[in-house]
């Protein structure tokens, strides 16, 4: 059949041709060196700050570290921090729901600029989202006054004032998991249960809560890792009283600002150990349950 | 440019995606590479191409090795699955791509490339397509438009892998026929990659069909269907049923009933006869004929076709028979096999 | 109330329920506040208002901040792309720790990362105290707040190109090899081309949240007015001194920005979702 038969040409490479280089990859030099880059840039930039709050916070030993978590002031910046997280954080699930079920399951007209509007708080500045709250609710304006002289509520500079903020920063974190995994989802499923004869309320626990649990999970692990860490939205408006309205990032600020690094770099490391908790939960999730979870990588 | 493959094999970690294979392809052939999936059939179109690497063996373009030639260098014009344009490039760009990417000696000018472009779009069937943008188009177009953009580099040879699998019913059709037309008239080498039996037969001068990293047959459509050379070729292409058979002094006998076929060089004992239904007749049942029951009737498009139970009933093929002839459900029946590959069993 | 006309049929229940809190809460929680913060720029008189935004110090600290932010995300355009091209495309060690590490500046802290550089940059610190002798300082001038604003905006850019990337179908990159086109070239005329929404989406973000940023920068900038003073402290300066009005100004004037980075990043989805068939 070979009726060109071609010279068996000499070898004109000493590399087998097995081990070439794939057309779509580089040579093995140019991915080393590229490798190189990213890890010591991540390093240097990412993996090394966060070592140093650990480093900082055991800088007089473990009894250090203790000592100054056990400090009241510290003792009370975390109550105060984990009161802030369970009221912001249910307030946003239950608003996430909402927005998730309004926006995924319907068609109305726009519902783009809903979404927009859902994630505004995203790309304010947490000074700003601050501020706003101090210009509409402090005691010299007319809503606040109001409140402060009818019910005696203050809200700025007060525990009020802190909730409402961390509220706003965190607004975001559920509702826009949901609705991109509800609006790939589609209504089939629900569909199927009201035509079975479910209610509403049942199609809702029964049918479209444990479709989504997983991102759902994750929405509120970011959002609570944000609302446990907002520092500058709380700073504005916190007034910052010690034992009354210091959250654990205000106290790493007054403790620093005071040189007590330990003092700071301690309760940073508690905050820092939240945020390694939450990564590692959070990739987990990716891992094991990445078709459950639309929003993956977006915040 | 002739094409030859010298014994190549690929291993893809313990697994073998092909053991030495080895092909010519005749210049100004169009070869279809028929398998099912896993058979090794892309695998061996993209080693052609440069795009992988075999773990041994050689590729010669004409007379020159072009093993060791990166894909740049080769030359080939290849046609993806999913058509692979550049997206953020309009048609025009798409087709230039090729030209403007080489070197300056050989580059040529931006004139003479819109001639090119110009010429490839008319032969293509869209020559107003220019200015759009691949998601602009349909399937069909953008199928076109990356041949276009393959042949823009007067590549040595064309390969086509899967090229109409993405698209729907007709439209792939009227593709297959204009594409046929297409390679008559630029007499391009070319191979495809399919998994359709009908695409290949209707398209190609050979079909080479593949299994688990070997060639199993290459002949024409008619060697390939007429004269299967393997089982497995017997089962993939067209229909046929097994029927358990014992080889006796060169007669074939089936529960005992001699059948008037020959043995064609298969050894005494058991063995497997591989009937399709176009070649099987029925009639009354009469002497010289295998007995039968008729069990089941259908009408397939133009033909009739009748399942029947042979001897004692627990073999089952298919005949296809015309309006002469009188069957009825569950009634005996006379079965003539006029023709039948036969095969040791395995 | 939703009429026919506004929202299409369903059999699913609870559009209104649902609807209804969820405009309610959006209004209390963001739109009220945010339109009360314009409402109380434009009382001002408009001569009030110039002096406000002629302001020297403010001038000196939206230059510094538009200026830093600019370079910071502009710096992370690239490191960010090697970064999600290198986690992307090739398979190393650690690199499942690496790829989570990215998210770092999203989950740690801004008060925490804000004294952790500083530890690292100022001139007893880890890195600082070899820097010194040199007569370089980070932290405490304008490279203090670059690099802080490098740390929280390099997400931003990776968490977008990424999942283009994986998407990113590997037969048009083999395609460009079969038409003769060098790695190089594959690189810069097809591949990059293709991630230039993305990257584009990913740099406006990182620049609007560096403009924004308060806790991780504060700690390392030195807070100099008209040198290392960036426009969210100058707010809470303002807010200190009870200069409302003043505080509102700056605040209008970033949140603006926050919405024309917003309408920005849509209309490059939009226009990239129409004519290449992805975002």
């Amino acid at each position: 059949m070979v009726d060109t038969a071609p010279a068996v040409a000499p070898s004109l490479a000493a590399v087998p041709p097995s081990r070439r280089v794939a057309p779509t990859t580089e040579p093995r030099l140019v991915r080393g060196v590229l490798i190189a880059i990213t890890a010591t840039f991540l390093s240097v930039f990412l993996l090394f700050p966060l070592g140093v709050v650990f480093v900082e916070a055991f800088r007089n030993g473990t009894a250090g570290f203790l000592s100054a978590l056990a400090d009241p002031q510290a003792q009370s910046a975390i109550r105060l921090t984990l009161l802030v997280a369970a009221i912001a954080v249910p307030c946003n699930i239950v608003f996430g729901v909402a927005a998730a079920w309004a926006v995924a399951k319907f068609e109305f007209r726009g519902k783009t600029l809903l979404v927009s509007l859902i994630d505004l708080p995203f790309s304010v500045s947490p000074v700003v989202a601050g501020l706003v709250y101090v210009l509409l609710l402090g005691s010299n304006t007319l809503i606040g006054g109001w409140l402060q002289e009818s019910f005696g509520l203050r809200v700025i500079f007060a525990v009020p004032g802190i909730v409402l903020a961390t509220i706003f920063v965190t607004f975001p974190f559920v509702a826009r998991e949901l609705i991109p995994l509800m609006e790939q989802q589609g209504n089939g499923d629900e569909e199927a249960a009201l035509s079975l004869g479910a209610s509403g309320l049942q199609t809702f626990w029964r049918t479209t809560l444990p479709n989504v649990k997983w991102a759902l999970l994750y929405g509120v692990l970011l959002c609570n890792a944000r609302a446990m860490g907002e520092f500058g939205a709380v700073a504005v408006l916190s007034g910052k009283l010690r034992g009354q309205t210091v959250t654990m990032p205000l106290h790493i600020e007054l403790a620093y600002n005071e040189y007590a690094s330990v003092s700071a770099f301690s309760v940073a490391a508690l905050l820092a150990g939240l945020a390694l908790v939450t990564l590692v939960v959070k990739t987990f999730l990716e891992w094991k349950y990445a078709d459950h979870i639309a929003g993956t990588g977006r915040h | 440019m002739q094409l030859d493959i010298r014994d190549i094999a690929k291993d893809f970690g313990a697994t073998a995606a092909l053991h030495g294979v080895d092909l010519t392809i005749r210049s100004g052939e169009l070869i279809a590479l028929l398998g099912p999936s896993g058979s090794g059939k892309t695998t061996l179109l993209r080693i052609i191409a440069g795009l992988e690497f075999p773990t041994r063996g050689q590729v010669f373009f004409g007379p020159d090795d072009a093993s060791h030639r990166s894909v740049q260098e080769r030359n080939v014009g290849f046609v993806f699955q999913h058509y692979a344009l550049f997206r953020h490039m309009t048609v025009y760009d798409n087709i230039a791509f090729g030209l403007r990417v080489r070197p300056s000696a050989t580059r040529p000018g931006e004139a003479e490339i819109r001639k090119k472009v110009e010429t490839l779009l008319d032969l293509v069937q869209l020559p107003e397509y220019g200015k759009r943008f691949p998601a602009q188009l349909s399937g069909g177009q953008r199928q076109r438009i990356a041949l276009a953009r393959a042949l823009a580099i007067e590549p040595k040879v064309l390969l086509l892998d899967e090229p109409f699998g993405a698209l729907d019913a007709r439209v792939r059709k009227d593709l297959r026929r204009w594409l046929r037309e297409l390679h008559d008239r630029t007499g391009h080498t070319t191979v495809f990659v399919t998994h359709d039996q009908d695409e290949a037969m209707e398209l190609a001068d050979r079909v080479v069909v593949m299994s688990q990293g070997r060639i199993e047959q290459l002949g024409t459509p008619d060697d390939i269907y007429d004269r299967p050379a393997t089982p497995f070729v017997y089962d993939f292409i067209g229909e046929a049923f097994r029927v358990p058979v014992e080889v006796s002094g060169g007669a074939v006998l089936f529960e005992g009933n001699r059948l008037d076929l020959p043995a064609q060089g298969v050894r005494d004992g058991r063995a497997t006869l591989f009937v399709r239904p176009e070649n099987v007749s029925l009639a009354p049942p009469a002497d010289g004929l295998l007995p039968a029951q008729v069990e089941i009737l259908r009408r397939a498009g133009a033909r009739r076709r009748a399942e029947v139970a042979l001897g004692a009933g627990a073999i089952r093929i298919e005949a296809d028979y015309g309006a002469g002839v009188e069957v009825a459900l569950k009634q005996p029946v006379g079965v003539a096999i006029r023709e039948a590959g036969i095969f040791p069993a395995a | 109330m939703p009429s026919a006309t506004f929202r299409t049929p369903s059999v699913i229940p609870g559009f209104r329920l649902a609807f209804g809190f969820t405009i309610a809460y959006l209004a209390v929680i963001v739109l009220i506040p945010i339109a009360g913060l314009y409402v109380q720029t434009f009382t001002l008189d408009w001569a009030e208002l110039w002096r406000i935004l002629t302001d020297r110090r403010l001038l000196a600290a939206l230059q510094l901040s538009f200026g830093l932010s600019l370079l910071a995300a502009a710096f992370n355009v690239v490191f960010g792309l090697v970064v999600a091209w290198v986690l992307t495309r090739y398979s190393f060690p650690g690199r499942r720790i690496l790829d989570a590490a990215i998210d770092l500046p999203f989950a740690l802290p801004t008060a925490v990362a804000g004294i952790a550089l500083t530890a690292i940059y100022a001139p007893n610190g880890i890195i600082g105290q070899w820097l010194a002798p040199y007569g370089i300082r980070i932290a405490y001038t304008q490279a203090g707040i670059f690099i802080a604003l490098v740390f929280i905006g390099l997400p931003f850019i990776v968490r977008t190109v990424q999942p283009v990337l994986e998407q990113l179908d590997r037969e048009v990159e083999e395609a460009s090899a079969t038409l003769g086109a060098s790695r190089l070239r594959t690189i810069f005329q097809v591949v990059l081309p293709t991630l230039a929404p993305a990257t584009i989406t990913g740099f406006a973000l990182a620049f609007a949240r560096a403009v924004g940023e308060y806790g991780s920068v504060i700690f390392i900038a030195g807070n100099l007015p008209g040198k290392t003073e960036i426009l969210p402290l100058l707010i809470v300066i303002r807010l200190e001194e009870y200069n409302y009005a003043g505080a509102a100004a700056i605040a209008a004037i970033m949140l603006t920005l926050s919405f024309v980075i917003l309408v920005f990043v849509n209309i490059v989805h939009a226009w990239s979702q129409r004519r290449f068939g992805h975002g």
